[in-house]
């Protein structure tokens, strides 16, 4: 089948009454989960999966991943109109659109960032199509040790970019991995680290790990603190962007996308590296950089177009190698398995209308979305009115539920609760849980092939490092690790971790 | 105390703990890698980050270094308590009474009782959103809810 005919396949698919309702729904429920500072997508993914569990596996996605682009989109509304970023991936966003909002532009602002969004989501979801095909021939030659070492580097990659200590992060991830194989060993049948608990011996679930330690803990962060309610603007007027604004926006929309679209496919990268370096490029690039910070329309278009670009991106790892980027991917691919479905390099050629209909309905989806938020702006101003007071105690629920529904199992709310604390005290002494999630999802892939591996060599770990596709990951694993020790390399990575600080 | 020598010192105990329990679930041979290879790997990994942030913590500048007393310094910790509590209560309680029972008392008592808010907001806000995950679940999704002892 040529690239034309999987189209029409996906469209086919795409455009079935309830993969259309569906992927509205995850677009509105991600709008809504971007705009709400406090939740975020991962969060919000976990806590819906169980919705998940009565419609088909194709469907599931489509909505999920609705959710995931949906929430970039989303956290630009608050980032520009509040001056709080709805999630991470919009903190830039709101240097530069928080500004132009105080100055009366919050409209071109919201349009500038809605059109980005969109453009560079197109270029996406074309990156994906064309991309992704060829790459999952490429795997089809992937063994055990290619794929251990391309985890390997997935998670160096992870911890490289981790805002605050690469060793922490490191850490982390080793502490996924522990989490990770809890239950019974697949191999031998042996209980590991159950403490005799039968709940156990399937394992910690992805859900009830990602709720406690991204939601529950988010939860028990701000209740401590009093919420700072941005300065919320309102007036929004005009929100097609002019000729100037899309001139001084065009090149940076484009020069975004690709960036993240780039930075997307790595492993560990993703939509929160990629606003930054966009941001940073364009404001190299300007021949006016002080205006940065003080209300750039390419500020806000660049960032917006590059996140969106990443998480689009972020789908081939997962969807080619059965490897998530990022702890959304590892959500989604927990979603897949509950659905039977394991994700890999025969998935686009065994699963044809998932791949290429999840595929199209993205960009359905990207349409959907342009036509949702400009005309709903709106409604996100007074949600964003919604007192934390309220909110909260809703989202804690939706969770405890959401928790247990999908095992009507009391263990997995304790599990969660127990995720909460440990997510919360890991904040407070600066441990990011990002690693953790994904060395926790990753963590059965890289057991098996790193026994699969040895078993292969007889118990020599050269296998690694005498195949040319392993030992180029781990080269590159080992080259980011050397050079985060240098000196030079140190300084400036605290330079910009302290810089994001600022910025938050 | 120091934040990241208490920190540090945590994660060492728990990764000392998984390599213990490595042994005891057998490491293999290289060839033949046992259930506890990996977990004593990873361990190990655990292990020796720890002992590098906390050798980190006696190098890098006093000044810049938080106790731990200073990490809940300024907040309202006590309130986080409160609703970690709050949580527990409603895990242990809620097969038993029921998902309306403990889903409204929680809802009710954050809203009402923590955060202050007038009584139409605790009451109406809980009852809603309740109504409409009950809808959501058990009628269209149709996946069980625990009913508790009164049966509903």
């Amino acid at each position: 089948m040529d690239l034309f005919d999987n189209i029409l396949t996906g469209l086919s698919v795409a455009f079935q009454w309830h993969n259309l309702l569906f992927c509205f729904v995850g677009c509105f429920i991600g709008t809504l989960i971007g705009v709400l500072p406090g939740l975020g997508p991962v969060g919000a993914m976990s806590i819906l999966l169980p919705i998940t569990f009565g419609i088909s596996p194709v469907t599931a996605i489509i909505m999920l991943s609705g959710i995931y682009y949906g929430a970039q989109y989303g956290g630009s509304a608050t980032s520009i109109l509040v001056g709080i970023p709805g999630e991470a991936a919009s903190v830039v966003t709101t240097l530069d659109g928080h500004q132009m909002a105080l100055q009366g532009r919050a409209g071109p602002a919201l349009g500038i960032s809605a059109f980005a969004s969109f453009i560079a989501g197109t270029i996406g979801v074309l990156g994906l199509m064309l991309l992704a095909p060829p790459l999952a021939s490429l795997a089809l030659r992937f063994g055990p040790p290619e794929y251990f070492a391309l985890m390997i580097m997935g998670l160096i990659i992870l911890t490289y970019l981790a805002q605050k200590s690469m060793v922490k992060s490191l850490m982390m991830a080793g502490v996924g991995v522990l989490v990770g194989v809890v239950g019974l060993d697949t191999m031998t049948g042996m209980p590991r680290f159950t403490f005799g608990i039968p709940d156990l011996f399937d394992g910690v679930g992805i859900a009830p790990l990602a709720m406690g330690l991204f939601g529950v803990s988010e939860i028990l962060l701000n209740v401590e603190q009093t919420i700072k309610q941005g300065v919320v603007v309102d007036r929004v007027k005009n929100l097609l962007p002019n000729l100037a604004d899309w001139k001084a926006s065009y090149k940076p929309i484009l020069r975004g996308s690709f960036t993240g679209f780039l930075l997307g496919i790595l492993p560990g990268g993703g939509a929160v590296l990629a606003s930054f370096i966009s941001y940073g490029t364009e404001k190299r690039l300007s021949k006016t950089p002080e205006r940065f910070g003080h209300g750039a329309i390419e500020g806000v278009a660049a960032p917006e177009a590059a996140n969106n670009s990443a998480a689009q991106a972020a789908f081939i790892p997962l969807l080619t190698l059965g490897v998530p980027a990022n702890a959304v991917m590892g959500i989604l691919l927990g979603a897949l398995m509950i659905h039977g479905i394991t994700p890999g390099p025969m998935m686009i050629e065994k699963n044809p209308e998932l791949f290429w209909g999840t595929v199209t309905s993205m960009y359905l989806g990207n349409i959907m979305l342009l036509v949702l938020n400009l005309p709903l702006i709106g409604l996100w101003v007074k949600l964003l009115r919604v007192q934390y007071a309220v909110l909260f105690p809703l989202i804690l629920f939706i969770a405890l539920i959401g928790a247990y529904v999908i095992n009507s199992s009391e263990m997995d709310l304790y599990l969660m609760l127990l995720f909460g604390v440990i997510g919360y005290l890991m904040r407070k002494f600066e441990y990011e849980p990002a690693p953790l999630v994904l060395a926790f999802v990753l963590s059965p892939i890289l057991e098996d092939s790193l026994r699969q591996s040895l078993i292969i060599s007889g118990g020599s770990m050269s296998i690694f490092v005498t195949r040319p596709i392993s030992a180029g990951f781990l080269f590159l694993a080992a080259l980011l690790l050397i050079s985060a020790v240098l000196p030079s390399v140190r300084k400036k990575r605290s330079k910009l971790v302290a810089q994001a600080d600022e910025n938050n | 105390m120091n934040a990241e020598r208490v920190g540090s010192l945590f994660w060492f105990i728990l990764a000392a703990a998984a390599i213990y329990g490595s042994l005891d679930l057998g490491l293999g041979s290289m060839g033949q890698p046992g259930s506890g290879f990996l977990t004593f790997v990873a361990g190990s990994f655990v292990a020796l980050m720890a002992i590098i942030i906390f050798v980190q913590s006696y190098r890098s500048d006093p000044a810049s270094q938080k106790r731990v007393a200073q990490l809940w310094q300024g907040v309202k910790w006590q309130r986080a308590i409160v609703i970690t509590i709050l949580i527990a209560v409603f895990i242990m309680v809620f097969e038993t009474l029921g998902f309306f029972i403990c889903s409204f008392a929680l809802l009710f008592i954050i809203m009402k009782w923590l955060e202050g808010l007038d009584w139409k907001t605790s009451v109406l806000v809980p009852a809603v959103t309740i109504g409409c995950t009950y809808l959501l679940f058990k009628t269209v999704l149709k996946i069980s809810l625990p009913a508790g002892i009164f049966g509903f």
